[in-house]
């Protein structure tokens, strides 16, 4: 069990998959042979064998059925088994909807993630504190939470009770307010996240885009975007993540497609020597041809981010 | 008074309520004072480009094994494209779908409640417009319906009124057009058309467990269908996964 009174091994640089069905990098049905992984997906680990650590792989409905785990086997089973060895694995959920203010039922999630939790061993669940559908209806992008007081113990409520269930750890993650989102609620997001983190003990992801796109809509540039970190639980944050984020028309767009942003190299060595229980940095959805290569123009991201992590990890 | 997450979910689908949000129409929101208060840090801007991206993702939108609206529903919306003659005619059918009584009451995301599909919600949409002709909808909407339960047997909606089950997965039969059969059975799809007699024996298979031997007699009785022709049929029926292995028992 992860607690941060564990050793705090770095891992290093880990890569999070966001495997949806039907798409390239993602798994496909196949009820003749049974479901599997993109064969891109495992040329592109295959390839990248010792570059990463760690792996995540984000969860995506495969079908409209109730959720059952035993429907997510052959093809998570395909996948680990073509996969290179990681030293850890993670599941990023899209499910839990921890910023939602209604009631909704988790418990099928739940026990789904237990499932593929010790199949797998994976030793955390992370998930975006966001909105990420409304009353039923899915939303493009997961909103932010609502930044008020309603709406901190709602997201309170909402994590005790994903953490009562729960057999490991449950990563908070900080939400996107990228322009692809509305925000609610007069809070601090950095407050918000601090209280929230700290009310239910739980453990941070910090994505870097994420970060810079809360400062980003309340108008700041420059220096100023890198500007009240001391309000974050950074004594809490085990993870970072760090996915393509581009700014068009001054907007700042979370596309996890694969190019970072200076400015996310920047807040990465600003924030590194304060989060010491930090164990890995993780390149969310780099994009890859079907031979696995990287795409040429995300390249030198990739190698940009190997390397700092690379310092931080053997220092 | 509404709460904080009714005016969220009504600000992103409902284009009225929208509306009267972005022009200061506060008093049409029906919320508090401190809920309007916390809704005023949202950006107008920012909102319709929310809402006009879920309008479109909700038609084009792809489900396992079935396809979007746009590709479940062409007829149907062919028509809307007639009478609609914006340029942009998809972002104006998906913000008038998702202002709709039938969207309002769909929940796509399993663990918020049991509800009608967004298959089953578009085809109420259409009816109540009255979008191309009522045998269209009826095809479109019967074909939807089946690829669906095909991908997800175990899916938690409510069944509309037209489908039935059956041991093996679920039917349906015209009722606007010649008698037609739309099923999803033993991971099949079949449509096809049937006679009167066969579309009243199909309605006497039970949705579960074993047929009853005397019903399916009686079907053929009232037909005059002599026993011979019966068997025939349960076969034919059988052969497709309609009848369910235990229940072929013969009169």
């Amino acid at each position: 069990m992860l607690t941060l009174h564990s050793p705090s091994e770095r891992l290093g640089l880990g890569v999070g998959l966001d495997l949806s069905w039907g798409v390239p990098i993602g798994f496909r049905r196949d009820p003749a042979r049974g479901d599997r992984v993109e064969e891109r997906v495992v040329r592109f680990l295959a390839q990248h064998a010792g570059a990463f650590a760690y792996l995540f792989v984000s969860w995506q409905p495969r079908d409209r059925n109730r959720p059952v785990a035993e429907d997510y086997f052959a093809a998570y089973d395909d996948l680990f088994a073509r996969a290179p060895a990681f030293s850890a694995l993670g599941l990023h959920q899209t499910a839990l909807n921890l910023g939602a203010l209604e009631r909704y039922d988790r418990a099928p999630f739940i026990e789904l993630t237990n499932a593929l939790v010790e199949r797998y061993g994976m030793c955390w669940v992370n998930e975006d504190v966001g909105v990420w559908s409304i009353h039923g209806h899915p939303l493009t992008y997961p909103l932010p939470p609502y930044l008020n007081a309603q709406g901190l113990r709602a997201a309170v409520r909402n994590t005790r009770e994903v953490q009562a269930r729960l057999r490991v750890p449950l990563l908070l993650e900080f939400p996107g307010f990228s322009d692809e989102s509305i925000s609610i609620g007069r809070l601090h997001a950095y407050d918000f996240f601090r209280e929230l983190v700290e009310d239910t003990s739980a453990l941070a992801t910090l994505d870097l885009g994420h970060l810079l796109s809360y400062q980003w809509c309340r108008g700041r540039r420059g220096d100023a975007l890198y500007e009240e970190l001391e309000r974050l639980p950074t004594d809490r944050c085990v993870e970072m993540h760090l996915s393509g984020c581009e700014v068009v028309d001054d907007r700042l767009l979370d596309f996890h497609h694969g190019l970072l942003m200076p400015e996310q190299f920047e807040l990465l060595s600003r924030l590194l020597p304060h989060c010491p229980n930090l164990r890995v940095v993780t390149y969310e959805d780099p994009k890859f041809d079907a031979g696995g290569a990287l795409l040429e123009r995300t390249r030198a991201s990739f190698s940009a981010l190997r390397t700092r992590v690379a310092q931080w990890a053997r220092p | 008074m509404i709460s904080l997450d009714r005016a969220l979910d009504r600000l992103i689908h409902d284009r009225a309520y929208r509306s009267a949000f972005i022009q200061g129409n506060f008093a049409a929101l029906d919320l508090s004072a401190a809920e309007l208060h916390e809704l005023s840090t949202i950006d107008p801007r920012a909102l319709c480009r929310l809402s006009e991206r879920v309008a479109r993702e909700t038609l084009a939108r792809k489900h396992a094994g079935s396809g979007s609206l746009l590709e479940l529903y062409p007829n149907t919306i062919a028509a809307w494209r007639q009478r609609d003659l914006q340029a942009d005619w998809q972002l104006a059918l998906g913000i008038a779908f998702l202002e709709s009584g039938p969207f309002g009451a769909c929940r796509e995301v399993f663990g918020a409640g049991e509800s009608t599909a967004l298959e089953h919600a578009f085809y109420d949409f259409a009816e109540a417009l009255d979008l191309a002709t009522p045998e269209i909808r009826e095809h479109e909407f019967l074909a939807a319906m089946m690829k669906l339960y095909l991908a997800n047997p175990r899916a938690a909606l409510l069944l509309p009124e037209h489908l039935r089950r059956l041991p093996g997965g679920v039917y349906a039969l015209t009722r606007r057009s010649p008698l037609m059969l739309y099923a999803a059975v033993a991971g099949r799809f079949i449509r096809g058309p049937v006679t009167p007699f066969l579309a009243d024996l199909i309605g006497a298979l039970p949705s579960s467990g074993p047929s009853v031997p005397v019903k399916l007699a009686a079907v053929a009785l009232r037909h005059g269908v002599p026993r011979q022709v019966l068997e025939q049929a349960l076969a034919q029926l059988s052969a497709l996964g309609l009848v369910p292995d235990s229940g072929n028992e013969r009169t």
